[in-house]
């Protein structure tokens, strides 16, 4: 491949690009009038006609536009690219294009509609164990849609050279990229390649919008000739989702069954729909002995942006709303959630859980019950949950004067990774090793390995086969062979892959005994749609500390407490490091400008296996889960609904005030 | 208007407005690929750089008083040795910053340094108390103090107050304070070696 | 050169009488300090109705700073920084504490005091700090004769924080009194970010001194920075019937009394929960005073 100094030489001169948006959402464009030619001259102007007929990129069954046609579904949505030699010229120009726009009859916010139906999982007769049941518990909880707009910009460079189109960008899924490109602008997908660049996508924001962005660029270089930059500023969505548990018990507080309702809005363009029913499902089946369990998810349309991963696509969030469901029920029956929740967890047998392993699979019950232990115990939990307890005999807590505003919370739970089996299953997913003649090994995983990942790969075939780490080369994305095991957002460190690495390997040591050069096997995914929909073994609990600053009216958080237990580190430091960033990240998250200089306290142990474990997602569901637990103890007042503002705290201190009144002031 | 500067070794004659910020300046008439976040204003933090070794927000930053200046980005500054003490200082404390404002907290620390090397450089050539004026109680007093103590350290919430700077919180306020002290005498070591 | 755009022509007075006469014959032109406001609004650049600059950094007049006796004068284009170092041999710890928080150094090299308090619809730290020290300000005005005069920082804005003098004159310097520091009582307070949130954040200054268990001659003055510039001899006086020690009941209805002539203060469209964060402090702040008194 050329260098890359020499392929976008941006000391030439070449076209920068910037895109036109929408106001409104939900809206017919009424008219788009452009700034007169004399202000402007040596401008290219792209909208949806310049696409035909292909003016959108495809994800699975769905479609995502590039362009708005003729109407705008949500605020944000591209109108327009406009393309010109001057960055302040095109700036200009697109703050002054006028686009005008007729609201729709339901309204610029129509309330979401269902998409697609129902998702319904159960196991056992839930109907049986409510009827048994001596009480129920019902609780709600709220994921109200927030974004984050200080990711900054994303800059897409292409140049056309002997015919292909090069394009240097970052994203999660370089091969989406490449076949988009090639679907819109009919071309051979040889003919595109992608120079991908190292990135970092916490919210998982490269996985969707740069191939829109590099599909756009690509036809401004078509059409000009021209080297082409396009940027547009980078921003991610939390979907808003609402979750509904019930969950039956004995009068000795045994737990039964329990009931789920969740509904997620994937904004305006739902897509992986179906990976997000089987992520959900995973984070609302609770990590406890119950007998039963039903589920029902429903994912709607709306005139919000299209939804963001945030890293997962809604395992974490779902896990919160558990948890936080199950520390209220907890609560409910005069008992310590951190404590109640290591007594349930003490109580899983040999058997281990059913219910809960025939959803997610692969977890240590015994390490979850240690993991429990030692966050209870480093967090000095008991002590302090009871003190605050005490103080809420105080009917005003936040006080400028004496502060009795203190709470702690804890959380604890699997974290799974990756797309499910059943999708796994249902994409004929496999990957192909191949010992060629001059003894080198190429891999093709379909996925742009990065440094951590390919060794962690070679470290698995070495076991197997032994051969030097130089001589094993990953097939490169540009490559015709490359398959696609779809977004690294969810594939990276998929377990599927490990699992069919060394399934590949075994069988090629194998076939090295008595085979010539060269030797290819493939190994293919063999998971039944019965089987669980998650493997990881990943497992763990957070516990957090925090009191309420007075006059901010803000959450300070002192202090967190995170155990957890993996299969396999590799690289012990850089994880560490990236917990802590899941951490500040969701604390800033839920609690906007809370200020995060609390003190985390971070183990992770591992058994050395080679199999799937993954933290994060885990991570930022428990750190949720246990943040809402904190300020729920802090405030006196149940949290069910984040992120929490100070408005909301203001909201509630005015509450407790008017309650007060007539008595203590 | 015609801007004559040095931004990373290399120097340059650009034409430009007059009140162009330098962030944009250097994202679009020195055209690199390197991604500084554009937050327009919202002071994120992450287009900082050295303008005659002194950190400043480049999007505050115009055109026309950067004539003859000496601008060091990020990108320049990873070159420089004082970076490498910062970078170990990071390995040995295993803590760093996000790659989203790895850049910025960067710069961030070596600001905080350069000012821990003019407070001890003043501790070392003296506290010229008898030509100031000092009311009793007056912070001079507090800082004379520090200064004779000899510690020439920086306070956790003066690190605090200059790391808010980056609006990313991705790093404990303690390691921050570790890495700096950390960087300080490896810094001060090879000073030392040198001379 | 952009085709749609003008580079803005710049102007650099070496005196204070130039740039009169720059404004005078560019009525369009705008006084340019440090810049670090006018550089954070939102789509600065690039504006196709940018205008001329006048850039002050050139008048040697207006970077002086000295301390006589009874005050401390500073030039307008004194950074907030250089204020800093000149005030540490003379502020008391809480005041020097107070614009040390101003922002981090990378922003007090570069803001001036000047521009701080002139900036139109925003009113931050700088402005409350020198409002309750009672500081003075020179202003010339834009005309002829270009008159000057000195005038309490206090009568710069109206109760909703709006500059009132706008485009029509030039702040040259500022005089802050330094006289009675070791006999006052200095506190400030910022909460939140004026620059980054200032919707919801709350700045506190007081300044008073305490005669046989009274607090006597208070000054206070609270910024909400897109809102409120309050300052009051009524609550003043009100803050004067304080006696030691404070109890809840004396801190609540000094709240009370704040909250309502706040309401009356602020701009429409006040969030409530500024209001109620500027109440709380100043709670906070009588409950700190009554702890320090009580101590000793």
């Amino acid at each position: 491949m050329p260098e890359q100094s020499d392929l976008f030489d941006l000391t030439k001169k070449h076209l920068i690009g910037r895109l036109v948006t929408s106001t409104v959402s939900n809206a017919r464009i009424a008219d788009i009038s452009m700034p007169g030619e004399s202000q402007f001259r040596h401008m290219l102007v792209l909208s949806a006609s310049d696409f035909g007929n292909h003016n959108g990129i495809r994800i699975m069954d769905e479609e995502l536009p590039f362009f708005a046609r003729d109407e705008v579904c949500y605020k944000g949505q591209p109108v327009l690219a406009v393309f010109g030699y001057d960055s302040e010229d095109v700036e200009l120009f697109c703050k002054q294009v006028k686009v005008s726009y007729q609201i729709k009859p339901d309204s610029e916010d129509p309330a979401p509609e269902q998409y697609g139906s129902p998702f319904i999982w159960s196991y056992g007769n839930t109907d049986e164990y409510f009827t048994a049941a001596a009480k129920t518990f019902r609780s709600t909880f709220e994921i109200t849609p927030f974004s984050n707009s200080m990711l900054g910009d994303q800059r897409i460079f292409v140049v056309q050279k002997e015919g292909k189109f090069n394009i240097r960008l970052s994203s999660q899924w370089p091969i989406h990229v490449r076949k988009s490109v090639a679907e819109a602008l009919d071309c051979p997908i040889e003919d595109v390649v992608v120079h991908n660049q190292p990135y970092y996508a916490p919210y998982d924001q490269l996985v969707v919008f740069p191939s829109i962005l590099a599909c756009i660029a690509c036809m401004a270089s078509r059409i000009s000739g021209e080297l082409v930059q396009l940027s547009s500023p980078m921003v991610s969505w939390q979907p808003r989702m609402l979750i509904e548990h019930e969950t039956a018990y004995m009068q000795d507080g045994t737990l039964l069954a329990d009931r789920a309702n969740c509904s997620v809005d994937m904004g305006a363009f739902p897509f992986f729909s179906s990976e997000v029913y089987h992520n959900v499902l995973a984070g609302l089946v609770p990590t406890y002995p119950l007998k039963a369990a039903e589920v029902c998810i429903i994912t709607n349309r709306s005139s919000a942006p299209p939804s963001n991963f945030f890293g997962d696509l809604g395992f974490s969030m779902a896990q919160a709303g558990t948890e936080s469901h199950f520390s209220q029920l907890a609560a409910s029956i005069g008992m310590q959630p951190g404590v109640w929740k290591l007594g349930r967890i003490s109580e899983i047998g040999p058997a281990g859980l059913p219910l809960c392993e025939s959803v997610k699979q692969g977890a240590d019950y015994d390490k979850l019950e240690k993991s429990a232990k030692e966050v209870i115990e480093s967090s000095w939990y008991s002590r302090k949950y009871a003190a605050n307890s005490q103080k809420h005999l105080i009917p005003v807590r936040m006080n400028p004067a004496i502060n009795y505003s203190r709470g702690i919370g804890f959380a604890c739970g699997e974290s799974i990774m990756g797309f499910s089996q059943q999708f796994n299953a249902s994409a004929n997913y496999s990957i192909t090793i191949t010992m060629n003649e001059n003894e080198t090994l190429s891999v093709n995983t379909g996925i742009q390995a990065d440094r951590t990942m390919t060794a962690i790969w070679k470290e698995t075939i070495r076991k197997f086969i032994d051969i030097p780490d130089e001589d094993i080369i990953f097939v490169d994305i540009n490559d015709p062979d490359i398959l696609d095991l779809g977004p690294s957002a969810l594939s990276r460190k998929i377990g599927i892959v490990s699992a069919l690495l060394i399934k590949a390997c075994s069988e090629l040591a194998r076939k090295l005994r008595f085979s010539r050069l060269p030797i290819s096997v493939t190994a293919e995914n063999e998971a039944e749609l019965t089987d669980p929909f998650y493997y990881s073994s990943g497992i763990g609990a957070v516990a957090i500390d925090l009191h309420i600053d007075t006059v901010m009216l803000s959450p300070i958080i002192d202090n967190v407490w995170v155990n957890f237990h993996l299969s396999h580190v590799f690289d012990m430091d850089r994880l560490l490091n990236k917990a802590r960033h899941t951490i500040t990240a969701v604390l800033s998250d839920i609690c906007p400008r809370s200020t995060a200089k609390c003190n985390i306290d971070i183990k992770i142990d591992q058994d050395g296996s080679f199999t799937a474990s993954s933290l994060t997602a885990g991570l930022r569901g428990l750190t949720t889960a246990a943040l809402v637990g904190a300020l729920s103890q802090a405030l006196g007042h149940t949290i069910h609904r984040i992120p929490v503002t100070s408005d909301d705290i203001l909201g509630i201190a005015i509450l407790q005030h008017q309650n007060s009144e007539g008595g203590e002031k | 208007m015609r801007l004559t500067c040095n931004i990373n070794g290399t120097q340059y004659s650009l034409v430009v407005n007059s009140d162009k910020p330098l962030s944009q300046i250097l994202r679009e008439n020195i055209i690199t690929f390197a991604e500084n976040s554009q937050c327009l204003g919202a002071s994120c933090g992450n287009c900082i750089v050295l303008i005659n070794g002194s950190a400043a927000l480049s999007c505050l930053v115009p055109a026309f008083k950067l004539n003859g200046a000496s601008i060091l980005t990020f990108e320049g500054f990873q070159k420089t040795r004082f970076c490498h003490d910062i970078e170990r200082a990071f390995a040995d404390v295993g803590n760093q910053p996000c790659p989203q404002c790895y850049p910025s907290k960067t710069v961030i620390i070596e600001s905080i340094l350069n000012k821990l090397d003019k407070e001890n450089q003043s501790r070392l050539t003296g506290f010229n108390e008898s030509s100031a004026s000092q009311s009793e109680g007056s912070a001079a007093n507090e800082h004379a103090a520090r200064s004779r103590s000899g510690s020439g350290a920086i306070s956790t919430e003066m690190i605090a107050k200059e790391m808010a700077m980056s609006s990313c919180q991705c790093m404990e306020i303690s390691d921050v304070e570790k890495i700096i002290n950390l960087a300080y005498k490896y810094r001060s070591r090879r000073r030392a070696r040198r001379s | 050169m952009p085709e749609g755009l003008r580079s803005p022509t710049v102007f650099t007075p070496k005196t204070v009488s130039e740039a009169i006469s720059n404004k005078l014959r560019n009525p369009g032109a705008r006084y340019w300090a440090g810049g670090t406001y006018i550089m954070s609004r939102p789509n600065f650049y690039p504006n196709p109705n940018q205008r001329d600059i006048i850039s002050l950094a050139g008048i040697t007049d207006l970077s002086r700073i000295y301390h006589a006796d009874r005050y401390l004068e500073a030039g307008a284009m004194v950074t907030i920084q250089q204020l800093l170092t000149m005030g540490s041999f003379i502020f008391s710890k809480d005041l020097y504490n107070a614009i040390n928080s101003i922002g981090s150094s990378v922003v007090r090299n570069q803001a001036t005091l000047g521009g701080s308090l002139c900036t139109n619809d925003m009113r931050f730290t700088m402005s409350c700090l020198l409002a309750t020290l009672n500081a003075q300000v020179e202003v010339r005005m834009v005309s002829r004769s270009a008159p000057s005069r000195w005038i309490p920082v206090s009568k710069l804005y109206d109760r909703k924080g709006n500059f009132l003098f706008s485009d029509n004159a030039l702040l040259t310097k500022i005089r802050i009194p330094t006289d009675n520091t070791s006999q006052n009582m200095f506190i400030a307070k910022t909460l939140d970010s004026p620059m980054l949130n200032p919707s919801e954040s709350v700045i506190l200054g007081l300044q008073y001194s305490v005669n046989q268990g009274t607090i006597t001659t208070p000054t206070m003055c609270i910024v909400l920075p897109s809102s409120c510039f309050y300052m009051s001899q009524d609550f003043d006086n009100l803050l004067s019937t304080i006696s030691f020690p404070i109890t809840r009941d004396k801190a609540q209805k000094v709240a009370r009394r704040l909250a309502s002539d706040l309401r009356m203060s602020v701009r429409q469209n006040t969030d409530q929960l500024q209001i109620e964060r500027a109440v709380r402090l100043l709670e906070h702040v009588l409950y700190e005073i009554n702890t320090n008194y009580l101590a000793g």
